[in-house]
């Protein structure tokens, strides 16, 4: 048996896709005058629930990956990327990632005093 | 997976902002430059950007082919071009430059294109240093974990 249950492992394979997404959002950003550029995204809630329908065994295999989105042309030259919708979700999942760190940091501190590492 | 990548791409969307910025006012201080070394009136010039394909390292691309898309990079410059539209004629018999027929060919500048140009340029540069802000947040409370 892990140290960590499954709990804290999917809360940092979240944590992990969270900081994909974050990275693909800041991606999209920096291409908001890039010619025929389309946005991406990373979908990594579907993934982990994916993986948490199938066992704990999947969540150490899970990967997450960015997906482009079609949403067409949002300019003359083909570019797709709404800056402020973009701006938005980057907002979001940061908040999002706080959270979750968090409530990761609160379990391992819990897990700290249970070992007596807390005075 | 790097933790400083949304950084990196976040800084090359700075990189090619300031680069816009720097030629639109290239542009704008050349507005009246009927000569340049190669000859003729200033043409306007143009940036064009390219999203960045991977750093063509051995870890970007293995991550590329084993999960289908590969980590995003960030934007660079692929080319700056000359503008090809008209150049301006301009009626002044009594300059020194002017053809037989009395016109002078002036830079096919607009300045009000210029500045909103460098508008949309400076404006995209803050939306790039906010998702530099949100990311630097965020990794801060991620070594609070530590």
């Amino acid at each position: 048996m892990s140290v960590l249950d499954s709990t804290q492992i999917t809360l940092m394979r979240a944590i992990s896709g969270a900081t994909l997404r974050n990275t693909v959002l800041a991606n999209n950003i920096a291409n908001a005058d890039t010619p025929g550029f389309q946005p991406s995204d990373v979908n990594f809630h579907a993934a982990l629930s994916d993986a948490l329908g199938e066992g704990t065994e999947a969540l150490d295999d899970v990967s997450f990956a960015p997906e482009q989105l079609h949403t067409g042309a949002v300019r003359a030259d083909g570019n797709g990327v709404d800056s402020d919708a973009e701006a938005a979700k980057l907002a979001e999942n940061g908040l999002e990632i706080e959270a979750l760190e968090q409530v990761a940091n609160s379990r391992l501190q819990i897990m700290r005093t249970a070992m007596g590492m807390n005075g | 997976m790097s933790l400083f990548a949304a950084l990196t791409v976040s800084a090359s969307g700075l990189t090619a902002q300031r680069l816009r910025m720097d030629v639109t006012s290239a542009n704008l201080a050349n507005a009246q430059s009927t000569q340049t070394p190669e000859g003729g009136a200033y043409r306007r010039q143009d940036v064009v950007l390219q999203e960045q394909s991977g750093d063509g390292s051995f870890a970007g691309t293995l991550a590329g082919v084993l999960g289908g898309g590969g980590e995003p990079a960030g934007v660079e410059v692929a080319a700056i071009i000359p503008d090809t539209t008209p150049l301006r004629q301009v009626y002044e018999p009594d300059n020194p430059q002017a053809n037989p027929q009395g016109y002078v060919e002036m830079p096919n500048v607009n300045p009000v294109e210029e500045m909103t140009d460098l508008i949309d340029s400076s404006r995209s540069y803050q939306a790039n240093v906010t998702a530099m802000q949100t990311t630097k947040q965020v990794f801060a409370k991620t070594i609070e974990l530590l």
